[in-house]
């Protein structure tokens, strides 16, 4: 649920208030930048894609109807503009898991953290395996936060269907860490 | 170690937060390019009320809308050809009746024509005849209102005996014994209506007294007669006696086969009353020679 001073923010901005579309960029920045890096898996990609989004905001101000929440809409316009520059690019292929892998290090890494943090690496991999609708899903439910409705009304859809999405996503990923962990044993029992 | 959901779910929102560029806030504030917009041009929804939820249900709504209009017009055609029907009737019945009028109207006019002639000289002697009599109302009414002023005049004088002259006196006591010989005959009728009826049970005989016949007389007290002040009436048959009587019954268990017999005597005023029922005024006292004994059976006339 967005906070009201987001839609007085917005009202403002509206009305040519650049102070307030300023406020608007630094409560969102960081959540869009965040979400964009995740799905295009460099931060010079990610920077070119919040700033398209947030043109793109300046420029959808007027039809900003207020029927979703500030959140949903801003992240519904990333979602857009990241899939029309998928496509643009043809950029299907999935991420490499050395960004997770530093991503994942950025933390304190104690040695009784290490085989979490390399669990963690191991989903956040299988993830990005996903289908791209059901990554998608994903990444603005658990990754950015978003409840099922603001998930739904930044991807168009429906509750229901978010719902099912995520089933699946994790439906596949149990079956992606249990095949992951099988197979080093194996590879493991092999090598013996 | 095997995930379950819930632990993915935990794992999946626990994920690293990519820091975002330095850079980044000020190139993003750098681009804002606004463009004013009028407050009314466009106002922002902030909830979903009834103009959201008309927009969203206007589709279903506008075949329903205009399904009801044209159902509302076509139940107001339907009256106004039912109006219209119901005048239509009306007319052709008014035309049919009018033909039938002209149809009939020659036949009808001669007849109206003798019928008016006729009417014109019953009507005049009608007019004539209301003329006298519309004289003569007024010749009454001139003389109802003469005695109404006469009344007047007279119910303002002071009406006391003494101031009575003795004609006037005598005048009075005069009509009041008239009166008592009026209620007394009236007295006598009644007795013998009630021997009559007694006798319908009794085989066209009449009661040997008048105390057999209560049951037919209305009270005791027409069996007094008014004149004579000095007897008092029974107050019920129960109290009854001779006492109470001032009439004599002259022909007990007689019946009407012998209607100039005499069946009840007054014997102050001297009327009588026969065994047919009516009732002769003052004959005894006026004409005693009229009444004839005949076998101990008194007689009006003969036998």
């Amino acid at each position: 649920m967005e906070s009201p001073p987001a839609n007085e923010l917005v009202e403002a901005a509206r009305h040519g208030d650049t102070a307030a579309a300023v406020r608007l960029i630094e409560l969102f920045y960081e959540r869009i930048f965040a979400f964009l890096r995740r799905l295009a898996a460099n931060d010079a990609d990610a920077a070119d894609l919040t700033q398209r989004t947030f043109c793109r905001v300046w420029e959808s101000l007027p039809t900003f109807a207020g029927r979703s929440s500030v959140g949903s809409w801003i992240h519904g316009i990333a979602y857009h503009v990241y899939v029309d520059w998928r496509r643009a690019d043809r950029r299907t292929e999935p991420r490499s898991d050395e960004w997770w892998a530093a991503c994942a290090g950025d933390g304190p890494s104690p040695d009784e953290e290490l085989s979490r943090a390399d669990l963690a690496a191991t989903v956040f991999r299988s993830v990005d395996q996903l289908e791209a609708q059901l990554r998608e899903t994903v990444h603005l439910h658990y990754y950015q936060e978003l409840t099922l409705q603001e998930t739904a009304d930044a991807q168009g859809i429906a509750t229901s269907t978010v719902k099912y999405r995520l089933r699946q996503a994790l439906d596949e990923l149990q079956k992606k860490l249990n095949h992951e962990r099988m197979t080093p044993v194996a590879t493991t029992q092999g090598a013996k | 170690m095997n995930l379950n959901d819930q632990e993915i779910e935990n794992v999946l929102r626990s994920a690293p937060k990519p820091k975002a560029l330095t850079a980044l806030r000020q190139q993003l504030v750098a681009q804002v390019k606004l463009t004013a917009t009028k407050k009314e041009a466009q106002p922002m929804i902030h909830s979903v009320g009834l103009s959201g939820w008309l927009r969203r249900s206007w589709p279903a709504l506008a075949p329903a809308a205009v399904s009801l209009a044209c159902a509302a017009v076509m139940v107001s055609q339907e009256v106004q050809v039912r109006a219209l029907q119901q005048s239509n009737r009306r007319l052709a019945e008014q035309r049919a009746s009018l033909q039938n009028a002209a149809r009939i109207a020659p036949e009808a006019a001669a007849q109206l024509a003798v019928d008016v002639s006729e009417a014109s000289a019953a009507e005049e002697k009608e007019i004539a005849r209301l003329k006298v009599r519309a004289g003569q109302l007024g010749g009454e009414v001139a003389r109802l209102e003469k005695m109404q002023t006469e009344n007047e005049v007279l119910s303002k004088q002071p009406v006391t005996p003494a101031g009575l002259s003795a004609e006037e006196l005598a005048a009075l006591a005069k009509a009041r014994e008239k009166a008592l010989s009026i209620n007394c005959i009236n007295n006598l009728k009644q007795i013998g209506l009630a021997a009559r009826v007694w006798g319908l049970d009794h085989k066209d005989t009449y009661p040997p007294d008048f105390l057999s016949m209560s049951n037919e007389l209305n009270t005791p007290k027409i069996l007094v007669c008014p004149a004579e002040t000095n007897r008092l009436a029974a107050a019920t048959f129960a109290k009854f006696t001779d006492e109470n009587c001032s009439y004599e019954l002259l022909a007990p268990s007689g019946s009407d086969t012998e209607p100039q017999r005499v069946l009840t005597r007054c014997p102050i005023h001297g009327h009588i009353g026969l065994c047919d029922g009516s009732v002769q005024g003052e004959v005894a006292k006026k004409h005693p020679e009229q009444l004839i004994m005949h076998d101990k059976k008194l007689y009006l006339g003969g036998y």
